[in-house]
């Protein structure tokens, strides 16, 4: 279940992210009696910062699926706005393995497969093992086989 | 009429791509297109130059002709460096001095070859060719100009090499480009060489391919040309009626007006009024108001025939072996070549007046090409115009045309239809509606304006309604259609082995409601104006649909056969 290191990760981006921003509002600001009501709202923000960083990331994680099997394929994503998607075997172009600097940390990928298609010209996967994600790229590109797709 | 001569004369492949192996050169007359093409460019720095060179400023006039003779000397430039010819299975361009650049485009992945004539190009028997990829973006190429034997070599060359086996070579969508600082011979020879490297692999790369892949059934490529569709200036007309092209132009017209500066003083509404015959009888401003109007329209009605015929004088499809081509054009003959195994995506739209006249129009989408902001004359025709106007009873035979498999028995489809929650759905939303503009309403006109919202909400509820059920989806063993669209009727056909991606998508109301959308996206890149997007279905049926077409689109695999 290394994937749940992945939303601790998240959670931990997330909160710098917000500590930050919350210091710099406090420093920019002028006004006397306004810095009071900044504090607040900062606090409230931080405060929802922390909540959601601390509950979407196992959520999101929840809802975040992936299969591969003969047809394709498939992710499932999101929790609000909820996408399942399928790339059919034989449409991947090319497939990408992306790791930023904190996945690096934890040993994490984002696989990243492109298609002909438009809209959905490159689909994601975050939160994957590299290791796994490494393996899912040879898989996908074993599948897409000879074949020419435009 | 003057004819566009076909280039269609049987060439026998041997001495075309003997013909095409040494270094072509453009037509001389290239010349000529590419400094009128910089002078209308350049037209008003020229302009105003020659403006002040006529008050008598030598210096006005000096960088008026400096202007030229930079641009003769471009050109000349251009003209002399840029040499194409076909080498192994690549069609090479060659250009630039200083900056050299040489492209090689991979026979098999040219998308369409499309010609533009306009009436300067036929008085020297020329024509402008655009050769595309898959790579989105610009063309590939563009030779301006060649002459037309020269373009039915070029094309016969590129069917022979194209005609033969089916299948592709894997990797590579696209062409590779590879510029070179090539200021000493050295320098040169180095790039020669590296290209030459580069080749080497690549025809390796096919050869693997070829070998690799079954061989697939050649389609006879020297076969005649057959007529698939004509339109009679009849149904230009009526497709002029229908349309709203005048609008353009007067929308345009209107743009100009507005820019101008000091709009305001020079035309301001009191002077208008004063064209208005002031009668002391009211009904005779009304009648000349009437009046006006309807001239107005039947102007642009007018406007609207004669874009129409502009552009799609004399069309003609024809087939010949696996290519499409389209001829069409007035005064400016555009020709574009579409090979069917290309095409991804094919679309029929019935817009309100034109469905009125049984008429109908086809719109086909081949992968990559120009978005929609950079189309030109040819992209124009072959994409967003294929068959700009046809008989509904036509429709069936020309889909047939575009690929074998099109056929349907349009009465036995099974249709899928929007989930039935969804009227209730859609009339609490328009109710939402009308009590905001209810709500608008009354801020901005105090006393009784709130009652355009209760006399919005039937229409609102009237038109989501109908819109709805004009929504449906049905599958058949090889391609999804889609229709949706109220006024303009969109039916749009995904073909099983173009599906690129599949998604169903939920929006949190969606799941209040159980519904779900299905979106279908294929390698098409917009000129159709019509997307699958099958919303407010049932949940289940979004999801099994997903399951069945991820399963079944697998089986298909994208070769033509």
């Amino acid at each position: 279940m290394s994937r749940i290191v992945g939303a601790i990760a998240a959670t931990v981006l997330t909160i710098l992210a917000l500590v930050g921003v919350a210091t710099a509002w406090l420093t920019v600001s002028w006004p006397l009696w306004g810095i009071g009501a900044l504090l607040c709202l900062a606090m409230v923000v931080v405060a929802i910062g922390w909540i959601v960083a601390w509950w979407w990331p196992p959520l999101a994680f929840r809802h975040a699926r992936w299969r591969l099997d003969a047809a394709g394929l498939e992710i499932y994503r999101g929790v609000l706005w909820r996408h399942r998607i399928a790339i059919p075997a034989h449409r991947v172009q090319h497939v990408d393995v992306a790791q930023g600097p904190m996945q690096r940390m934890f040993d994490l990928g984002t696989l990243i497969v492109h298609t002909a298609g438009t809209q959905h010209a490159s689909v994601e996967l975050s939160g994957l093992n590299h290791g796994e994600a490494m393996r899912l790229r040879d898989l996908l590109i074993e599948f897409r086989g000879g074949n020419d797709v435009v | 009429m003057p004819v566009m001569a076909e280039p269609a004369t049987v060439v026998d492949a041997e001495p075309a791509m003997a013909r095409l192996a040494e270094p072509n050169h453009l037509h001389p007359s290239s010349v000529l297109f590419e400094v009128l093409s910089h002078v209308r460019q350049l037209i008003l720095p020229m302009l105003l130059g020659a403006a002040s060179a006529v008050q008598g400023s030598i210096l006005g006039g000096g960088v008026a002709g400096v202007i030229f003779a930079i641009a003769v000397g471009f050109t000349l430039l251009r003209y002399f460096t840029l040499k194409y010819h076909i080498r192994d299975e690549d069609l090479v361009v060659t250009e630039g001095l200083l900056f050299r650049r040489v492209r090689v485009i991979p026979i098999r992945r040219i998308q369409n070859v499309d010609l533009v004539q306009n009436l300067l190009h036929r008085l020297f028997g020329v024509a402008e060719v655009v050769i595309e990829t898959a790579s989105g973006g610009e063309p590939e190429a563009k030779l301006r100009v060649l002459r037309l034997d020269q373009v039915a070599v070029l094309e016969d060359a590129i069917r022979a090499v194209s005609g033969g086996t089916m299948i592709p070579a894997p990797s590579l969508v696209g062409s590779e480009i590879r510029e070179g600082l090539a200021g000493d011979s050295d320098a040169a020879s180095l790039v020669d060489a590296k290209i030459r490297e580069g080749l080497a692999g690549h025809s390796a790369a096919n050869e693997f391919a070829s070998g690799a892949a079954q061989p697939a059934p050649s389609p006879t490529p020297q076969s005649d040309e057959v007529v698939v569709h004509r339109i009679p200036i009849r149904h230009l007309v009526l497709a002029g009626v229908a349309s709203n092209r005048g609008m353009i132009l007067v929308g345009m017209l209107l743009g100009y007006v507005v820019q101008q500066q000091d709009f305001d003083e020079r035309f301001d509404i009191d002077a208008l009024a004063g064209y208005v015959p002031q009668s002391t009888d009211w009904w005779v401003t009304a009648i000349l108001i009437a009046a006006g109007g309807l001239a107005a329209i039947v102007l642009l009605r007018l406007l609207g025939i004669a874009w129409y015929i502009l552009r799609f004088y004399d069309y003609k499809l024809s087939r010949r072996g696996d290519d499409l081509r389209v001829a069409c054009g007035l005064f400016t003959r555009v020709s574009a070549t579409v090979p069917r195994r290309r095409i991804q995506f094919i679309s029929v739209h019935r817009p309100l007046f034109l469905r009125w006249m049984g008429l109908a129009c086809i719109r086909i989408e081949t992968a990559g090409g120009a978005g929609k902001g950079m189309e030109d004359a040819s992209s124009t025709i072959s994409r967003r115009w294929f068959c700009p106007v046809l008989a509904d009873r036509d429709v069936d035979r020309l889909l047939r045309e575009l690929r074998a498999d099109a056929a349907f028995a349009w009465n036995d489809l099974q249709w899928l239809h929007v989930a039935p929650q969804t009227g209730k759905r859609l009339t609490r939303i328009a109710l939402v509606a009308s009590i905001v503009t209810g709500v608008a309403g009354y801020w901005f006109w105090p006393p009784w304006g709130w009652l355009v919202g209760p006399a919005l909400f039937p229409l609102l509820v009237l038109l989501v309604w109908k819109k709805a059920k004009a929504r449906r989806l049905a599958t058949t063993g090889s391609c999804v259609l889609f229709q949706s669209g109220l006024f303009t009727r969109k039916l749009s056909l995904a073909f099983l082995d173009r599906i690129q991606v599949l998604e169903v998508r939920q929006s949190p109301f969606d799941r209040r409601w159980q519904m779900a959308s299905l979106r279908i996206d294929t390698a098409a890149a917009g000129p159709a104006d019509h997307v699958i997007d099958a919303r407010f279905l049932s949940q289940g049926v979004a999801q099994q649909l997903l399951e069945q077409l991820r399963a079944s689109s697998s089986l298909h695999t994208p070769a033509w056969q």
